[in-house]
């Protein structure tokens, strides 16, 4: 396999990762999240600190899923007082302050980020093997997730807080527990990602990022988990097949999301069961 | 001019997007309404 494939199928499974984590705090518990690459680059810093400092791989990662929960918890407690569209400006203002505290901090590189990170040991084809295995780990706990009580609360509080209230479901609890499992997944593709590049700088966990994965989410069908998964493939390969209008990029994305939510609300998903009952029908 | 203060008094540890937005939020958990808002029923 040549370096480019095995670099392709690592963002691949790290984007993977990233999309699922983020359905599982604004697809099933309805708490829109523009500010996921913040957590995303917590974990990726904290993962380069620790190994930098201990030398320990498997600690590093523990490290960046656990900030990355944190992080993301104290986020959460923000979803308990604002709602909808001020808790999206709310998550958007934290992915600003976190690139804008990164960007002042000597000991976090600044601006020239992190470079020198120790290897994982494991070899290219070792952390893509690993990053694509930590993606299927994730889907997995997604779909279980989904069928568990847990994922009916989620459900319930997305569709109705008060009403959820009614029925005896905490949803400050379960919002916190979203916002927790979510970032802590998105703290271990930010660690993962730290091993796969050994290079971290902070333009990489900007705004835009965070907008490119709201984007799989809703392009693949909000609440869906195969429905994010196909998304976050096709967005990533999407670049590769557009080059020649690279500079566009942007531009086709923002286009794509418009036209999605125009036409197919559903996104990819609510378009193939569409398609399934009409080809159901006698 | 919280911007501006802002970048004078913390301005070694964050940027102007940063305490822009740092305002922003700060408000929104104090007093989501805004200032001169209603609180709703």
């Amino acid at each position: 396999m040549s370096a480019y494939e095995i670099s392709l199928l690592s963002v691949i499974g790290l984007n993977v990762i990233l999309a699922v984590s983020l359905n599982m705090i604004s697809g099933f518990c309805g708490q829109i999240s523009l500010g996921h690459g913040a957590f995303y680059g917590t974990g990726a810093y904290a993962a380069a600190l620790t190994m930098i400092a201990t030398r320990n791989f498997p600690l590093s990662l523990v490290c960046a899923t656990t900030v990355g929960a944190l992080a993301g918890i104290v986020v959460g407690f923000a979803s308990l007082r604002v709602r909808s569209d001020f808790l999206a400006v709310t998550t958007i203002g934290v992915n600003f302050l976190f690139t804008g505290f990164v960007r002042k901090q000597g000991w976090l590189g600044g601006e020239m980020g992190i470079s020198g990170i120790p290897a994982s040991g494991l070899g290219g084809n070792g952390n893509m093997v690993m990053i694509l295995l930590f993606a299927v780990a994730t889907i997995a706990l997604s779909l279980y997730i989904n069928r568990s009580w847990m994922g009916f609360a989620f459900r319930a509080v997305s569709e109705d807080e008060n009403a959820a209230a009614t029925l005896g479901i905490n949803a400050g609890a379960y919002k916190l527990a979203a916002f927790g499992i979510g970032t802590a997944l998105a703290g271990l593709a930010g660690g993962l990602y730290a091993f796969f590049t050994q290079f971290i700088t902070v333009d990489t966990f900007d705004f835009i990022f965070s907008v490119l994965l709201m984007a799989m989410v809703v392009i693949g069908g909000i609440g869906s988990t195969f429905g994010v998964v196909v998304a976050a493939i096709a967005l990533t390969l999407l670049p590769e097949a557009i080059r020649v209008v690279n500079d566009y990029r942007l531009l086709v994305f923002g286009g794509l999301l418009v036209l999605v939510i125009r036409l197919a609300p559903g996104g990819l998903a609510g378009l193939a069961r569409r398609l399934t009952a009409r080809a159901a029908k006698p | 001019m919280v911007e501006a203060y802002g970048t004078i008094f913390i301005g070694s540890w964050l940027n102007r997007d940063g305490i822009a937005f740092l305002a922003l939020i700060a408000l929104l958990m104090i007093r989501p309404q805004g200032f001169t808002g209603a609180r709703a029923a």
